[in-house]
């Protein structure tokens, strides 16, 4: 956009500002502008300033005294410096930053700033990157301001270079995990006191965190060969993967709470929410494949159980979504008919959202099970193990499947028939759903105590998924009859109530296909 | 030529309110247009609308020849909106602010830097340019969120009560300023409750009142249209109810009352009429003394035109 010739015909306009442009005020331009900005206001502002100072004194502090407090006898004295220094930098990487994009969020809706970023023509993609960025440069500012004396603790002896970086990169990666996940968290809502206890909740999430973390990298520092062993590469590119998934949707997440209602703010989910469903499915075949040669099988059907209940997560969101497509989206979708049918669980709203969740439990069923039918093992070189591993995946994948349907359509489907298709609806809709897993698991808990059942009383019943899957094919056969009487007439029962949402959501698409595009320009 | 703003009956209801009502109007290049009405009348509702920040129900409006409903992006391009409630980020200076949303309109290089330059010496924030936007007063705020307004070059400016709260000089100063963007060829919508204030500065008028476009035109002209229902004084120097008897009984006078020593009436005429009536009386021997018809302001058109409905 060049605009300087009309602006230049303002009252007052001269050649102010005619400097030379070096080659880095030229990179800078290409900068995200809402880094630039965070970045100036934490070199002005005094938060991030004090926060960093005072960390490097205290650690400085902490330090000498560990110094002084040293034995004779200690002969690898670097791992009781690292423990000592990596404290404070997973305090600062791990509890300073996330925080500090949290509140760089909020402060957007409590200075009245955001309504002008929108008009500015950023997209809320850019948005939310900018503040990714600026998580990113402050980590990476803080790791620099910590690397001596981590240079220290491996001077000191003790401690494995391979272990140390390790431990660093991962830190570095849960900073940015947990600061997208925060700024998520901080737009979920412009309710600055909802907002205060999200961040009460925030805080002591992420202060759990901060001493798991210094726990587990005290564990591999004192105990390095744990890096050496080819679980821990094989396990960790794969918890890798899900988590960078899952970063990746809190952010499309995040982007699409800072997108105007009536934006398409649930197609991108969508389409994440499929590309993830078949990376994991890639993960269990590859995992499949690892167990059949005798490596651990721990993780074989995890991913597909992971995959069923993170999609059962996100679903709740889509099915209880307005259900028209609204007056921009409406005329996105596709004229030819064929078209339109085949991407309409990919469209906003709530018959859609149940058609999408149906889809991909179809998808992840069929996949799981086509890949334990692909890693079935010749009948000569079948072993018990194999063929149990196989119909245990079967069981939990199916098993999984009817729980999301029970999780999500059953709710929803009870309740549309009651609350009104209001935003405070569909948010009472959505607690309701998310708190149903515990319903389901308490309410027969508490009959059980009425009625003097051991087995109900102990939650040794069909609605605790945990004890009807448990991982073995024995567990699932304890509850066979609950699971034939009770789940699956359930599960139906909420497809059933699910359907004319399904039917509504065809006809308005058809609808949305034959109406007339809104013209663009009057020109 | 394209209109700078073409509204076409948008309507937008917020659960059982209707807070714009199937308005439509237009505006061209380089036209001020004031736009009143009382509070809850649908001013910041239709501002936000024309600026994309909502959606209308029905309808659509036109920026430049550009839909907010098929292309908001584009339109957000070629306006700019100076809300009546506007944040400013804090630890910040003047020029870091406006570099920043430079920056968010994708200006570049030597263009953000002209650019920066010209719109602050328009605004005149050349001398603030490194003060920290928290130590602004007021009135050089409003000039900073103008001032940002400006940096896309916008062809339509929306100013959502850009005068309240500020004092007397920034008032006229802010006058001066948007009395200057319309000489650019910039279309203005300006809403505000100091009635006069917009008289002086703006070409247009529309008014609105519970959701609906009352009525839209030139300024002298719905004030002549408002003239033509003038409520006239005359003091008389013979008998003031002789005096009353005569007025009574001239064409175009309506409700004429006595008021202490002074008659009072509304005169529905035009001003050769008036002339005629004073002529007359004269003729009549009433002996006139003061005869003055109340000045016409855009109070008067305001009033005339609502009718002080509330929703």
């Amino acid at each position: 956009m060049t605009n300087s010739a009309s602006i230049e015909s303002l009252p007052g306009s001269d050649a102010h500002g005619e400097r030379p442009h070096g080659i880095f005020e030229r990179l800078g331009d290409w900068l995200n502008p809402v880094l630039v900005k965070e970045v100036r206001q934490a070199q002005r502002g005094r938060v991030f300033t004090v926060a960093l100072v005072a960390t490097v004194l205290i650690t400085l502090l902490s330090c000498v005294i560990m110094a002084l407090d040293l034995s004779d006898s200690n002969t690898q004295p670097g791992r009781s410096f690292f423990t000592v220094v990596y404290v404070f930098v997973c305090g600062a990487m791990m509890l300073v930053v996330p925080f500090q994009a949290f509140s760089s969020m909020g402060s957007e809706w409590d200075d009245h700033t955001y309504e002008m970023l929108v008009l500015s023509n950023l997209k809320p993609r850019q948005i939310v990157m900018g503040k990714l960025l600026a998580a990113v440069v402050q980590s990476a500012l803080l790791l620099a301001v910590f690397l001596p004396f981590l240079a220290t603790a491996f001077l000191l002896r003790g401690v494995d270079m391979l272990v140390l970086g390790v431990v660093l990169a991962l830190t570095a990666y849960a900073s940015v995990w947990l600061s997208t996940f925060s700024i998520m968290l901080s737009a979920v809502t412009r309710n600055r006191l909802l907002r205060v206890l999200l961040m009460v909740m925030l805080g002591g999430g992420l202060a759990s965190l901060v001493s798991g973390a210094a726990a587990l990298a005290q564990e591999f520092i004192n105990r390095p060969d744990q890096m050496a062993d080819t679980e821990f590469w094989i396990a960790l590119p794969q918890i890798l993967v899900v988590f960078t998934l899952l970063g990746v949707l809190a952010f499309v997440i995040t982007c699409n709470l800072l997108a105007h209602e009536e934006e398409n703010r649930s197609s991108n989910v969508r389409i994440l929410g499929s590309v993830a469903i078949f990376a994991l499915l890639a993960l269990v075949a590859l995992n499949v494949g690892l167990a059949t040669v005798g490596l651990p099988r721990e993780g074989v059907f995890g991913f597909s159980v992971v995959g069923i209940f993170a999609l059962t997560a996100v679903s709740v969101f889509l099915c209880s979504e307005p259900e028209r497509l609204g007056r921009r989206v409406g005329p996105t979708v596709p004229r030819r008919p064929w078209l339109a049918f085949l991407t309409l669980p990919w469209y906003p709203g709530g018959g859609r959202g149940a058609a999408y969740l149906l889809l991909h439990l179809a998808v992840l069923v069929a996949g799981g099970f086509a890949i334990a039918l692909f890693a079935e093992p010749p009948s000569y070189a079948r072993t018990p193990a194999s063929s149990s591993l196989n119909s245990e995946g079967g069981a939990v994948l199916l098993l999984s499947a009817v729980y999301a349907v029970l999780y999500t359509l059953v709710p929803i489907g009870i309740l549309a028939m009651f609350t009104r298709n209001t935003s405070g609806g569909r948010k009472f809709m959505r607690t309701i759903a998310f708190f149903s897993p515990f319903l389901y698991v308490l309410v027969p808990a508490i009959f059980g105590l009425v009625v003097g059942s051991y087995e109900l009383r102990s939650t040794r019943h069909v609605g605790n998924p945990v004890r009807t899957m448990a991982g073995s094919v024995s567990a699932f056969e304890d509850h066979r009859d609950g699971v034939f009487f009770i789940l699956l007439p359930l599960a139906l029962f909420g497809i059933v109530l699910a359907l004319p949402k399904i039917l509504r959501a065809v006809r308005e698409t058809a609808t949305a296909r034959q109406a007339v595009p809104v013209e663009r320009s009057d020109r | 030529m394209t209109s700078a703003l073409e509204i076409r009956g948008i309507t937008k209801q917020f659960g059982p309110t209707k807070a714009v009502d199937s308005v439509s109007f237009s505006l061209e290049p380089g036209e001020i247009c004031g736009f009143i009405g009382p509070n809850g009348a649908g001013k910041t509702t239709t501002m936000r609308i024309i600026s994309t920040l909502e959606l209308p129900d029905s309808g659509d409006v036109f920026v430049d020849g550009v839909s907010v409903l098929a292309a908001a992006r584009e339109v957000r391009s070629r306006l700019g909106f100076m809300p009546d409630s506007y944040g400013a980020y804090g630890a910040t200076t003047v020029t870091e602010y406006l570099d920043f949303f430079a920056r968010a309109h994708g200006l570049r290089g030597r263009v953000r830097s002209q650019t920066l330059a010209s719109v602050m010496d328009f605004t005149s924030l050349h001398p603030l340019a490194g003060k920290h936007i928290d130590a602004l007063s007021k009135g050089m705020k409003q000039r900073l969120c103008l001032a940002k307004t400006l940096l896309n070059d916008p062809k339509l400016l929306i100013l959502d009560e850009p005068a309240a709260g500020l004092d007397p000089r920034a008032r006229v100063e802010l006058r001066e300023l948007v009395s200057a963007l319309g000489d650019t060829g910039k279309a203005v919508l300006l809403s505000s409750h100091i009635l006069t204030e917009l008289a002086e500065v703006c070409d247009s008028v529309a008014v609105i009142e519970a959701g609906r476009l009352q009525a839209k035109g030139r300024v002298d002209e719905m004030m002549r249209a408002t003239r033509a229902q003038a409520e006239v004084t005359c003091r008389v120097l013979s008998d003031p109810a002789a005096g009353l008897r005569a007025i009574a009984e001239m064409p175009h006078v309506l409700g004429a009352r006595l008021q202490g020593e002074a008659i009072v009436f509304a005169f529905a005429g035009s001003d050769a009429d008036r002339a005629s009536l004073l002529a007359e009386l004269v003729r009549r021997g009433v002996q006139p003394v003061d005869f003055a018809a109340r000045v016409t302001n855009l109070e008067d058109v305001f009033l005339s035109v609502t009718k002080g409905t509330l929703q």
